[in-house]
């Protein structure tokens, strides 16, 4: 939603328009965590996730200046991340096995290092980070920023730049792509026994 | 899927999400108390929701540079001088900075070139009177002196001239200016 800031970020808006490093700064860091989940929506991988963070942080600094109406910043500082992170893939294309989703990937590495972990679960890990790296793009951006925990519908709706409705059917869509690719791995797997 | 189908998990998804509002959390109750698939659906989506969180927070939150760091680079970068951003940009960048400095040396060369080609105007301050000579009767003389009038000025104008004897012996200089008017611009008898 626009108007949903706080005087004080408002305020912050102001300051950082008129180039001030401190507003800049703490601006992005409240914002960081949808941002990076955006940006990695977008490509797929962590691989190069820094390096188009600070492109975005580069345009924001260099930028901010031309944004006219503070109130809707989240959505200005949104197409600039999701226009560097395209500009970035488009220059350095990921390579295939990130975008079909064919890796072999392992699970995240807290699960893969503890032994207490079940070996199900672990598989289960490592099933869900492979369905999730093989979304569609669109998909992929709306479901991390669901699990980003940051930001409410409207608000996801407003850095997507798609009514609400649609962002909800993506969001479902996601869901039910992934519960159908692991459970088509787990017949597969039923099947080969 | 049906559309029932799909609203409840969009339902269920706003439970999951935080998103659902009162009347929409009762008429969810409803549906799960009713149709025990849809029990099913729910506890199925809940631990593929929490199994996607912890994998995302695992890959996107806990991975890359703390933020500032990150900051600082993108603040020093932002200093750099605007020539050495220049020569690092990217091709599209040194393309157009290339074609724009092409075009600005051509619009140059262009009017340097241009005004060395002009032909040069003389100015004749020898005399300012002009003379005729037998030889050179008719003859288009591009420049001449002015006739001296009142006040002593140097103009130069490109006329057409010539001279004639008239019958009984006096020597004119015609002066014929391009509009086809011709006026005598001067008389000596001594000439």
């Amino acid at each position: 939603m626009k108007g949903d800031l706080t005087q004080n970020e408002l305020a912050l808006i102001e300051a950082a328009r008129e180039g001030g490093r401190e507003a800049i700064q703490t601006l992005l860091r409240r914002h960081w965590p949808w941002l990076k989940g955006l940006v990695y929506g977008i490509l797929g991988s962590t691989r190069d996730l820094d390096d188009v963070m600070q492109e975005v942080c580069l345009r924001v600094i260099t930028r901010i200046r031309t944004l006219r109406e503070p109130s809707s910043f989240r959505a200005w500082v949104a197409t600039v991340a999701r226009r560097e992170a395209l500009n970035y893939r488009h220059r350095r294309p990921m390579p295939s096995a990130w975008s079909d989703g064919s890796a072999t990937l392992s699970p995240p590495d807290r699960h893969v290092y503890d032994p207490a972990e079940d070996v199900e679960k672990k598989e289960l890990y490592a099933r869900m980070a492979e369905a999730i790296r093989g979304l569609p793009e669109k998909y992929r951006e709306v479901l991390v920023l669901a699990h980003s925990g940051e930001l409410t519908y409207a608000q996801m709706a407003e850095v997507l730049n798609v009514p609400i409705t649609t962002m909800q059917i993506r969001l479902v869509r996601a869901r039910r792509m992934i519960r159908d690719r692991i459970a088509g791995t787990s017949e597969q797997r039923i099947y080969e026994r | 899927m049906s559309t029932t189908d799909d609203r409840l998990e969009i339902l269920i998804g706003r439970l999951l999400d935080g998103e659902l509002s009162p009347t929409e959390q009762h008429d969810l109750e409803c549906e799960l108390e009713r149709d025990g698939e849809a029990r099913e659906l729910l506890n199925h989506l809940r631990t593929l929701h929490d199994c996607s969180t912890e994998v995302l927070a695992d890959d996107v939150r806990d991975h890359g540079s703390d933020p500032d760091v990150i900051f600082e680079r993108a603040w020093q970068q932002s200093k750099r001088s605007f020539w050495r951003r220049v020569v690092q940009a990217d091709g599209h960048l040194r393309f157009a900075a290339g074609l724009a400095a092409g075009f600005l040396l051509g619009v140059g060369l262009h009017f340097v070139l241009a005004r060395d080609t002009r032909p040069a105007t003389r100015i004749v301050v020898e005399s300012p009177v002009a003379q005729a000579s037998p030889g050179r009767t008719g003859e288009r003389e591009r420049i001449i002196p002015a006739v001296q009038r009142g006040r002593t000025m140097q103009v130069t104008r490109t006329v057409d001239w010539y001279g004639f004897t008239d019958g009984t012996g006096n020597k004119w200089l015609i002066e014929g200016i391009h509009e086809g008017v011709a006026r005598p611009v001067a008389y000596q008898g001594e000439l």
